[in-house]
């Protein structure tokens, strides 16, 4: 299936928040990716980024170092909203999915030759 | 006066606000060694999600950063590890070291021997780093870029 791109998803704005019912997400407003980005850069900021176990731990796997992930978020090439409200941030060669709460979480990471959405769990 | 409360964290994937204190196991494994260590996190208990927060990975990576940078590790794990450990680009690092991106990525690879001042000057650039310092990059930019111009230099002399 192609991967949806930008944060056009043919979805009803307000409808965004409400995709997973089990999510926290549902409190969250909907935001387009230069908000979501600017949101990002602020948790960054204040030191608001937790890892999911599952994201630190393929991080820690793949020889990724959390000061790069630090750079992406604040700083990335591209953000892209996924179907399930999580942002796909891109650099040049690693990729981070982020769900925006009261804290940026990133739920996974990878390399640019990787599948990512074999990747996601959750 | 009334005083404001803190607001319980909720955890991000169910949104209750039941979480407690628990510990991540953090391990990397560089150029033959492996570095552990215990991090605090923070469990919901209904859903059993686990965090760990990106100052004590960031933390974690320091450590280890040192660690390597201390005892002049030379491995290709360990010298990339040190350059991303600073967040540096195969081309910033090489324009601090007079590389090029290609022979920074040839050496990180194994297919070619780091001599040992580009592995002192990287171990001197971590642990600068780590202590929020930035002097050998500055005069290693320096040393690149010399800046010209000035005759008369006015400098504060310190009697020890």
């Amino acid at each position: 299936m192609p991967r949806e791109k930008g944060p056009n998803l043919g979805v009803d704005c307000r409808d965004r928040g409400r995709l997973d019912k089990t999510s926290s997400r549902l409190q969250v407003p909907f935001v387009n990716a230069t908000r979501a980005r600017r949101r990002i850069r602020e948790l960054v900021r204040a030191g608001r980024v937790r890892f999911t176990d599952y994201a630190a731990l393929r991080m820690l796997q793949r020889g990724v170092g959390v000061a790069e992930v630090f750079r992406l978020l604040a700083s990335a090439q591209s953000c892209h909203a996924q179907s399930n409200g999580r942002w796909r941030l891109a650099g040049q060669d690693l990729t981070v999915v982020v769900e925006l709460s009261e804290n940026a979480i990133v739920v996974t990471l990878f390399r640019g030759d990787e599948n990512g959405d074999e990747d996601e769990e959750g | 006066m009334a005083t404001k409360m803190k607001k319980a964290s909720r955890c991000w994937k169910c949104g209750k606000a039941a979480l407690t204190n628990s510990t991540f196991h953090a391990e990397r494994k560089i150029g033959g060694q492996v570095f552990v260590a215990k991090l605090p996190a923070e469990a919901c208990t209904t859903c059993g999600e686990r965090t760990v927060g990106g100052r004590e990975l960031l933390a974690f990576d320091a450590a280890v950063a040192g660690e390597l940078a201390r005892n002049g590790a030379s491995s290709p794990d360990a010298l990339q590890f040190l350059r991303k450990s600073m967040a540096l680009t195969a081309a910033e690092l090489g324009e601090l070291l007079e590389l090029r991106p290609e022979t920074i990525s040839r050496i990180e690879n194994g297919k070619m021997p780091a001599d040992r001042r580009t592995v002192a000057l990287l171990g001197g650039l971590t642990l600068d780093h780590l202590a929020g310092r930035t002097e050998t990059a500055d005069r290693l930019r320096a040393l690149a870029h010399p800046p010209k111009g000035r005759k008369r230099v006015e400098v504060k002399a310190r009697v020890a």
